[in-house]
């Protein structure tokens, strides 16, 4: 009986965790579908999938923009915060209306990574938060260029293609900013 | 007696139990203290690790790098792909409009097979109502602020970026169906280029075994048909067998026997000649299968074979040590976009290579370059030989304008490295024109320029539609201020080598 119900439960399981991986199965479309005959919602699986990431990683970015703001110790750390926190407000909520418009729901909590991220940056202070704060950018930021560059490459929904050329030059831009200010940092 | 040595015995076993007890127990101590301390810095380590490797248990999608596989029919990605090519070959059509001046203006200058006449003239449009010396007089941060490179020195885009592949000439389609019976016709997209712009066809071919020859080509196009009976008596049996496994059909991404494909009837492939056509190049071009993901992944215009006896390093970004190593890796890169896990669903050719690519590299290595009458044996001109402008150039090549520092005279107009030039100093990365988003460059292989007229269009991805675009982007590139007069000698020049 027991081991009945232990396999009931591992069966439940595994199912929800293959319902939570179906979104991210390579095997999807073909990039080159057009809208019309493409699912209901016009998004192929990288469309979907590059919601979530973007749309998780952004409100991370805020967040982690917002402690550098308060937390960081050089003024410049601090100006990289604020910009970084207002510019993915506005990224993020062009998302949400975009996404809204699909009728797609963006998680609201982080993914474990960027928890893991915030709660070890908020433990730290000084010359160490600023410089690990930087580094998580500069990785941040060179991931984030790569995931438009393929949904650009890859999304079938013209929209959120559009949204991801429209934002990559301002990515590569932070990118850019992050390595300078980690230039100044380890000059200073 | 027997009973003391047992004793004995027992007395000397039991001392080295209890020897052998507190040795074993003081050991297990030091190794439960030793372990102790393993397991937690193994801990910390995993720990920080984790903090630090936070941003990357979850890594970016597979298919960033792997190529999918397909979902939907055949049939129907063929009827989509149908219905939107005439949009897809519009779309880059007005882009070539906007970026050059794409007429007809033929030099009284032949290519060395005397079939086709050079191109004359810059064709790169400028913009914003700046001059080509008042754009030579700008900082490159100026002209990247103020968004003044002309289009077109910036990358060039593939016809269809998100499927990207090979795309044939009309002439090397008609010809391969013609003697072969086999269709290089891809139903998604179509050659871009207008026809003045590409090298002349079918090419002539020059023997380093038979300098006294000439063109043995015939006027034909070397194909799995006609290779043995053109060539029979002028090469050596390795030579044509290598001859014959490069215009044997392999499979190719777009050009195979699986669903997954670009050709209207499932295909046998495609040969290295197809591309290198006659040794020389016909512009087919694909994608660069170095990068990813898809939409980062630069043109690449198909090279020359001629002079590789000389070349040190193949592959404009790889630098692929030696012929045989191209001819053995190719139908995994060039053929397969560097995707060897798609290339074994459709059939990849690995040819052997004690066998197979010595022999391939064989026939590759015996192709020279056309003759240069006016060049001596160390890439110089003859001074009597020679006209003045090109004199004239050949002194602006060797000095003002830098060209020499790389395109080394002496050694076949190499220098056997790669070179960054840095255009990024000229405009902002992250642009996305027709599907391809603009990153730097990066290092590229330095070109030979022997026989250089014969070969338009230039750059890596076929973006300088003649010389004097090249000399255009140099001069700029270089911040070297060429006047007019230094230019115009410039272009007489490279068309003497």
């Amino acid at each position: 009986m027991l081991a009945n119900r232990i396999f009931i439960v591992t069966a439940i399981c595994c199912a929800a965790l293959t319902a939570h991986a179906e979104i991210g199965n390579p095997a999807g479309d073909s990039p080159l579908t057009p809208d019309s005959s493409a699912s209901p919602k016009g998004m192929n699986n990288a469309d979907q999938l590059f919601v979530q990431l973007v749309g998780m990683g952004g409100k991370a970015e805020v967040e982690a923009g917002n402690t550098a703001a308060h937390q960081g110790k050089s003024d410049l750390v601090q100006d990289f915060g604020r910009r970084m926190a207002k510019d993915h407000q506005n990224a993020n909520q062009k998302l949400e209306k975009l996404a809204q418009s699909d009728h797609i729901e963006i998680e609201k909590n982080y993914d474990p990574d960027h928890q893991r991220q915030s709660k070890y940056l908020s433990g730290l202070k000084g010359d160490e938060f600023d410089r690990e704060y930087i580094r998580t950018q500069i990785a941040e930021h060179q991931r984030t260029a790569l995931l438009l560059e393929w949904e650009i490459g890859s999304g079938q929904n013209k929209a959120l293609k559009q949204y991801a050329e429209d934002t990559l030059p301002t990515v590569l831009e932070h990118l850019q900013m992050a390595k300078d200010t980690l230039q100044q940092l380890k000059t200073t | 007696m027997m009973i003391a040595n047992d004793c004995l015995h027992s007395c000397s076993l039991f001392y080295s139990y209890s020897l052998v007890k507190q040795t074993y127990a003081l050991f297990k101590e030091k190794l439960f203290n030793a372990m102790r301390m393993k397991l937690f810095s193994l801990l910390s380590g995993c720990v920080l690790s984790v903090f630090c490797a936070a941003s990357h248990s979850d890594p970016l999608p597979p298919d960033a790098t792997y190529r999918p596989l397909p979902t939907r029919p055949f049939s129907s990605v063929k009827a989509d792909d149908e219905a939107e090519k005439s949009k897809v070959q519009q779309r880059q059509r007005e882009l070539l409009e906007q970026r050059y001046d794409l007429s007809n203006h033929p030099l009284p200058i032949l290519m060395s097979g005397g079939r086709k006449p050079v191109q004359d003239g810059v064709r790169v449009k400028l913009k914003g109502g700046v001059s080509w010396d008042q754009l030579a007089s700008m900082s490159a941060d100026d002209i990247r602020q103020k968004n003044l490179l002309p289009a077109g020195f910036m990358p060039l885009p593939h016809v269809k970026q998100a499927t990207g592949g090979q795309v044939f000439p009309q002439q090397q389609i008609d010809q391969i169906n013609k003697q072969e019976g086999r269709n290089l016709k891809r139903f998604d997209v179509e050659f871009d280029l207008p026809d003045q712009f590409t090298p002349e066809f079918p090419a002539p071919i020059f023997l380093t075994t038979h300098p006294e020859l000439g063109d043995v080509s015939q006027g034909q196009l070397l194909t799995i048909k006609n290779y043995y009976s053109l060539l029979v008596g002028y090469i050596t049996p390795v030579q044509m067998e290598g001859l014959r496994l490069l215009l044997t059909p392999f499979p190719q991404e777009e050009f195979n026997q699986t669903e997954d494909r670009k050709s209207a009837d499932q295909s046998l492939g495609v040969t290295c000649l197809d591309c290198h056509a006659n040794f020389h190049t016909n512009a087919a071009f694909h994608l660069t299968p170095d990068v990813r993901p898809q939409a980062d992944r630069f043109r690449l215009d198909t090279v020359s074979l001629r002079g590789l006896f000389n070349q040190q390093i193949h592959g404009s970004k790889r630098s692929l040590r030696s012929v045989e190593d191209f001819s053995q890796f190719e139908q995994r890169t060039a053929y397969f976009n560097g995707d060897h896990v798609s290339a074994t669903r459709k059939g990849a050719n690995l040819p052997d290579r004690t066998n197979q690519v010595a022999m391939m590299a064989q026939m590759q290595n015996i192709i020279d370059f056309p003759p240069a009458p006016k060049l001596d044996s160390m890439g110089h001109l003859y001074p009597d030989k020679a006209s003045p402008q090109e004199l004239a150039g050949e002194k602006v090549f060797m000095g003002k304008g830098r060209c020499a520092e790389c395109h080394i005279p002496q050694t076949a107009f190499m220098d056997q490295q790669m070179h960054d030039l840095k255009l990024e100093r000229f405009y902002k990365p992250g642009v996305v024109t027709n599907g391809l988003v603009v990153i730097p460059d990066g290092p590229i292989k330095t070109f030979t320029l022997r026989g250089i007229k014969d070969s338009p269009p230039y750059m890596h991805d076929g973006r300088l539609l003649t010389l004097a675009d090249t000399v255009e982007f140099f001069n700029l590139v270089l911040g070297v201020q060429l006047t007019t007069e230094e230019k115009s000698n410039l272009v007489s020049y490279l068309l003497a080598l």
